[in-house]
């Protein structure tokens, strides 16, 4: 149906390119764009159910506090923080303020209804751990290595301090009782332990019996509990001058031999926790009178938070019962409330149970409930109710780390009837209304019948291939190590696949492995490596349409590359190197096909490493085969044939930037306006390295005269330096795009306090003076391979910008046959994706075109490049803490989708040319076939009245 | 604002000069001048007294800097696909002060040792298996030794090339970055094995410093300020050029055509009612005669 509803309006065509527009209008958001919010893994909560709305305030790993609906799960509010200040804790105080302590010493207050900013206080600035804790008379305190400061919950004014030792204390624990504060601390050698005044602060230092020397401690209502190197558990009531210690044998105590055993830091009025190393966990009474075991709980079990219920505490534990259920138990005092005990069935795709957070609340028949909130593996945050989960919120999409897409499969033939009827009544219906929009006859209500029927397409979300290749699966790879497959129709999660062991990997890398040409009916593979740095690495093959996991290989080497080779077996499985450490090359599949296939494009394999930290990248071939000993598989050693060595002191390497291997170049030849023939220099073996002079990270250390940045462009298979150019006063962070000919980059001018962009277009001149005729015929063009190791001609242009805005990262636009003009996509500081046209930093500006320049499309030249309010393809959206922007080429050759991710993900289609190859999706078809009948009834009639007309005038 | 167009130009000049002056006068070795060298004969004629000077030395056990003379010596190293590195040859430079502090090197000169016997052949036995022929040269050349810049040929395209070898010697302030090394004729794949004519090289030196990269452009209204990057181009062009005056026809055409239309409309209209009295009562009378007959 809609190719032909495409090609029969072709005259229409040039009307509506006309019409068209870069921006989008108010009423298009969301209709072919989406944009979805997360927070992160939560690693502190407080529930806050007392009045009004229920809800959840969370903190996160991403330093974002955030109101949770407790019913739903939904964002009633966040706050993002600055990321390398993690939060050290979270308190709600006075029933109206959630109060957060980030590491740097900032305390924060934000209002709970709608999260806006109390008050602030700055207490320190070094960045070590602290503690913050709500004191019983709703202040606050920080507990930072020894320091107390105690703030007034308020206002944030600082109300006393206390600089207990003027040694710094590693390990800390803190209880009130009364009007007393009691804090314990481990300086390294000795145990100090403090009384202070809540009142004023003024605090005395006790002593203690003996000296202790303990592996763990706790303090829990005025009583000190601390495990020592002999197994003895220590216990003294904090009165006095001098603390009087008990010991007991912790084997008498639990009636088992322990070998060894911790104190959990976890808050219990009156008691601690005691975990062994068998994954018992003990649940222990402190009193005047010493210790005694409360409860014991076999195997591992999760404990979360206590709560006060009735006098005393109560506290629950998970237990993991089997792959899909988990146990979820609470203790109040001695004993377990049988009413409270569940068991929860869990996605057994999420992993084990991190953290837990427990909240109580009064049941419709007046007895007691209880809601845990966990923290899974896979980072997932879930609400526990009533034996079942009653919302999950997949927070581990807030760390994306790669990303890949996967066609969808193709539409089956054979549709049934109903559904084209259905389809056809839906289509109708959608343009009568959209045609009464048009003629402005529509009411309101037809308006937003109008506007929800455009946003819930269904075309939009099927799960097939669609013509203009606009559908398709985005796999992410997110640091957690769980693989989501998100739909670009709406975003919604098709399949999720957590692999246990990619978590405990530090660098995750997607590659695909194998994306069927022939076999269509065939699924995609993509293939995901980890590596972490203790020297093993991981890889899983997971089929990229259906999330099921192949294959898994547990490596005995990190990987320090990953090259896909542009070689496929016979069952389209791309062959991969993998470079190890000692930088010798392992080849997957391990087939003897795969060897064959390898050996005869073996002495053309090149690759490079860089190595930031000692300033040089170097250059190694694939030399020969060697035994790979008892690992097996197929390894082959390489050599090192170049080397760069950046000076040290006045050279550090700031970015690296490569083409997309699998990029498209419509045409080598630029045809200028006075008719002459440059040819583009399409090198795919080129690298961009920008260098920056060092420096220390001091504020305003910089000095304009000595920063400088080098950029070079150099031939990864020689190591040649083709190109070498500074810029003067240049600043990093530096970021870079490399497409086709040009390179792109962006840094900081401190002595215009300006930040710059430049561009550099490599040209082949050897190609010089041959014409065009050959050049078509295959003798100079982009197909004919060419060889690094000959002499090369090349010319560089180069020109610089200023840029308007802060830039967090950058990429191109891609689209699929290389015809269509590029837009150079900005992520700025502002968290938003400006796509600026590649035709402003074209380095032929000048600041007076001759009239073939003009011809030719060049623009005159100006200092600064614009940013136009309708360039921000996030229209309203931002997306916090942008990471990457990545772009993937429909099949519609002006249109590329962009994927754009932080915490939050936002996915846009761009046409960077305008869409000149297709009508827009909200063509008025009815319009033109009404118009087009209208037309032909009115030459119909006009030609009956102008026979009658004819034959009343010779009837005259 | 004509009278703008020379003065923007002059201070475009002086800009011009400024940022020219501002960054490294190149001395005149620097980039383009070849560096020549080599033993060989056929390819020799200016007697280069400085390759006669390092010829007279060749087994110079390190490099070595003389104060008085500002010379600096440093080797040059080859590997024969993955064997141990052996002395090719002697650099010779003179130093001189950098613009960005520090010393650069000049004059840069290097004597080729031939070829030993046990050398020729393992180059023989890389033109065979198509292998690498490395060289390497101090990273920093006024202190040699360790680490190192390296830089790889295929065998057989030095083959094909006769031994004749590039040398870009890309240096900042006296340390050297990177060598590319090139064989001076096309080596299209697949290379084919070819033996050398001679076995002396034939090298020239390029000693690159890089160039300085164009500022960004100020306009003589826009210093500064950052309001005019939101501007637009074409914001821009129209307060920096006015557009030229138009020609009248070139303003008013879309008046004077409807006008002339109108005009001729009426004049053949007058025309046509100074001959109407008599011609269409007899047109007329024509017409309707055969119509009548018709009838009948």
């Amino acid at each position: 149906m809609g190719s032909w509803r495409r090609w029969v309006l072709a005259p229409a065509l040039l009307l509506v390119v006309l019409a068209a527009c870069d921006a989008i209008y108010e009423d298009q958001v969301g209709l072919w764009d989406w944009h979805q919010e997360y927070i992160g893994k939560v690693t502190h909560a407080v529930f806050q159910t007392a009045s009004g709305k229920k809800r959840v305030i969370v903190a996160t790993e991403k330093s974002v506090v955030a109101s949770l609906n407790l019913r739903s799960g939904e964002i009633f509010w966040r706050q993002v923080l600055e990321e390398s200040e993690p939060i050290d804790g979270l308190q709600v105080a006075l029933g109206k303020y959630a109060v957060s302590l980030s590491r740097g010493g900032s305390l924060r207050s934000f209002h709970l209804p709608d999260g806006s900013l109390i008050w602030e206080t700055s207490l320190y600035t070094s960045p070590s751990p602290a503690q913050l804790f709500l004191l019983p008379s709703d202040d606050l305190l920080v507990l930072k290595q020894g320091i107390v400061y105690v703030v007034s919950s308020a206002d944030g004014r600082l109300l006393w301090t206390a600089d207990l030792l003027d040694e710094r204390l590693a390990q800390t624990s803190l209880s009130f009782e009364g009007k007393n504060i009691y804090v314990a601390g481990f300086s390294g050698s000795s145990i100090a332990l403090f009384r202070i005044d809540a009142s004023t602060g003024a605090f005395t230092t006790l002593k203690t019996t003996e000296p202790l020397n303990p592996s763990s401690f706790v303090l829990s209502s005025g009583v000190f509990a601390a495990l020592d190197t002999q197994g003895d558990i220590v216990t003294g009531l904090m009165e006095g001058e001098v603390v009087e210690l008990q010991k007991t044998s912790l084997a008498t105590l639990l009636d088992s031999p322990v070998s060894s055993a911790q104190l959990l830091p976890d808050k219990i009025p009156g008691g601690c926790v005691l975990s062994t190393d068998g994954g018992s966990i003990f649940v222990l009474g402190l009193d005047k009178k010493g210790v005694e075991v409360l409860q014991q709980i076999q195997g591992p079990a999760v404990v979360s938070n206590s709560i006060v219920l009735d006098g005393t505490f109560a506290q629950s534990f998970l237990q993991r019962v089997n792959s899909k259920e988990i146990r979820v138990r609470v203790l109040s005092g001695k004993e377990w409330i049988e009413t409270a005990e569940e068991t929860v069935e869990v996605d057994p795709n999420k992993g084990g149970v991190q953290k837990v957070f427990m909240n109580a609340y009064i049941k419709t028949d007046r007895s007691r409930g209880f809601r845990v909130l966990i923290v899974g593996q896979d980072h997932s945050l879930a609400l526990l109710q009533q034996g079942k989960v009653v919302w999950s919120r997949e927070e581990a999409l807030a760390s994306v780390v790669d990303t890949l897409t996967a066609e969808l499969p193709l539409e089956k033939a054979g549709v049934s009837v109903a559904e084209v009827e259905h389809d056809l009544y839906e289509w109708l219906k959608g343009h009568v209304l959209r045609l009464k929009s048009t003629l402005m006859l529509a009411t309101a209500e037809e308006q937003t019948a109008l506007q929800a029927l455009r946003l819930n397409n269904a075309d939009k979300t099927k799960m097939t291939r669609d013509h203009n290749g606009f559908r398709k699966l985005i796999v992410v790879l997110t640091s957690s190590g769980k693989l989501f497959a998100l739909h670009t129709g709406n975003g919604g999660i098709v399949w999720s696949r957590f692999i246990p062991e990619l978590s405990t990997k530090g660098s995750l890398k997607l590659y695909p492995w194998r994306i069927p040409h022939k076999h269509v009916d065939e699924n995609p593979v993509a293939l995901v490596l980890g590596s972490s740095h203790d020297g093993t690495g991981f890889a899983a093959w997971v089929d990229m349409l259906t999330g099921s996991v192949q294959e898994t290989l547990a490596l005995p080497y990190s990987v320090k590359l990953a090259l896909a080779l542009p070689l496929v077996d016979s069952s389209e499985r791309r062959l991969h190197l993998l470079i190890d450490d000692q930088n010798k090359a392992h080849l997957y599949p391990t087939s003897d096909e795969s060897l064959s296939l390898f050996e005869k494009y073996m002495q053309n394999v090149y690759f490079y490493i860089a190595d930031k930290g000692a300033g040089q990248i170097e250059g190694y071939n694939i030399k020969s085969q060697i035994d790979s000993g008892e690992e097996g598989g197929l390894v082959f050693l390489s050599q090192k044939i170049w080397s760069v060595l950046f000076p040290k002191d006045s050279e550090t390497i700031a970015a690296i930037t490569t083409r997309r291997a699998d990029e498209m170049v419509h045409t080598q030849a630029k045809v200028l306006g006075n008719r002459d023939v440059w040819y583009k220099y399409l090198n795919k073996n080129m690298v961009f390295v920008a260098t920056v002079t060092p420096q220390d990270s001091r504020v305003g250390a910089a000095n304009p005269e000595e920063t400088w940045l080098v950029a070079y462009l150099i031939d990864s298979v020689t190591g040649q330096i083709l190109h070498r150019v500074s810029h003067a006063h240049a600043q990093g962070p530096v970021h870079a795009v490399f497409s086709e000919n040009w390179v792109v980059y962006c840094y900081f001018n401190v002595r215009n306090h300006r930040h710059e962009m430049s561009v550099l277009e490599v040209y082949d001149k050897s190609a010089d003076g041959k014409d065009v005729l050959q050049l078509m015929l295959g003798r100079y063009n982009a197909s004919v391979p060419f060889s690094s190791f000959s002499p090369r001609n090349l010319e560089v242009k180069g020109q610089s910008y200023f840029f308007p805005s802060t830039v967090r990262t950058m990429s191109v636009t891609f689209t699929a046959r290389g015809i269509t003009g590029k837009q150079i996509l900005v992520g700025t500081i502002g968290n938003q994706v400006i796509a600026l046209d590649k035709r402003f930093l074209d380095p032929r500006r000048s600041a007076d075109p001759t009239p073939m320049e003009r011809e030719e499309g060049v623009i005159p030249l100006s200092e600064g490049l614009p940013v136009f309010p309708q360039s921000y393809l996030t229209h309203a959206a931002r997306v916090e803490e942008l990471r990457g922007i990545i772009s993937v080429p429909a099949r519609l050759e002006s249109t590329c989708l962009v994927f754009a991710y932080g915490i939050d993900l936002f996915f846009t289609r761009t046409a960077p040319s305008r869409t000149y190859d297709s009508l827009t999706e909200d063509f008025s078809y009815a319009l033109l076939l009404i118009t087009i009948v209208v037309l032909v009834v009115a030459i119909a009639v006009s030609m009956v009245l102008s026979q009658r007309k004819e034959l009343r005038e010779k009837w005259k | 604002m004509r009278r703008l167009a020379p003065t923007i130009a002059f201070f475009a000049t002086l800009l011009a000069i400024a940022t020219a002056s501002s960054g490294f006068q190149w001395d005149e070795l620097d980039d383009e001048e070849w560096g020549f060298v080599g033993s060989s004969p056929a390819s020799s004629p200016p007697p280069a007294p400085q390759s006669d000077l390092a010829r007279k030395k060749p087994a110079a056990p390190e490099a070595s800097s003389s104060p008085e003379s500002n010379k600096v010596q440093f080797p040059l190293e080859h590997a024969f696909g993955g064997s141990e590195f052996t002395r090719a040859g002697v650099f010779t430079a003179r130093l001189r002060p950098s613009f960005r502090g520090g010393q650069a090197l000049g004059k840069l000169r290097l004597s080729r040792l031939p070829l030993s016997g046990a050398e020729r052949q393992a180059f023989e036995e890389l033109l065979k298996e198509d292998g690498f022929y490395t060289i390497r040269v101090p990273a920093n050349p006024l202190s040699p030794g360790a680490p190192f810049v390296i830089s790889s040929i295929k065998a057989r395209c030095l083959a094909i090339a006769n031994l004749k070898e590039h040398l870009d010697i890309h240096m900042d302030q006296g340390n050297i970055i990177a060598v590319g090394y090139s064989a001076g004729a096309n080596c299209p794949y697949p290379r084919e094995l070819k033996h050398p004519a001679s076995w002396t090289f034939d090298t020239h030196i390029v000693s690159k410093g890089g160039e300085q990269a164009k500022t960004v452009l100020f306009n003589d209204f826009g210093l500064g300020s950052t309001a005019d990057d939101t501007l637009g181009d074409e914001a821009m062009a129209a307060i920096k050029k006015p557009p030229p005056e138009k020609s009248f026809w070139a303003k008013y055409w879309m008046y004077i055509i409807p006008l002339g239309l109108i005009v001729m409309n009426a004049i053949t209209q007058v025309a046509n009612m100074q001959e109407e009295p008599g011609a269409p009562a007899g047109g007329g009378q024509q017409a309707r005669a055969p119509a009548a007959v018709r009838r009948r």
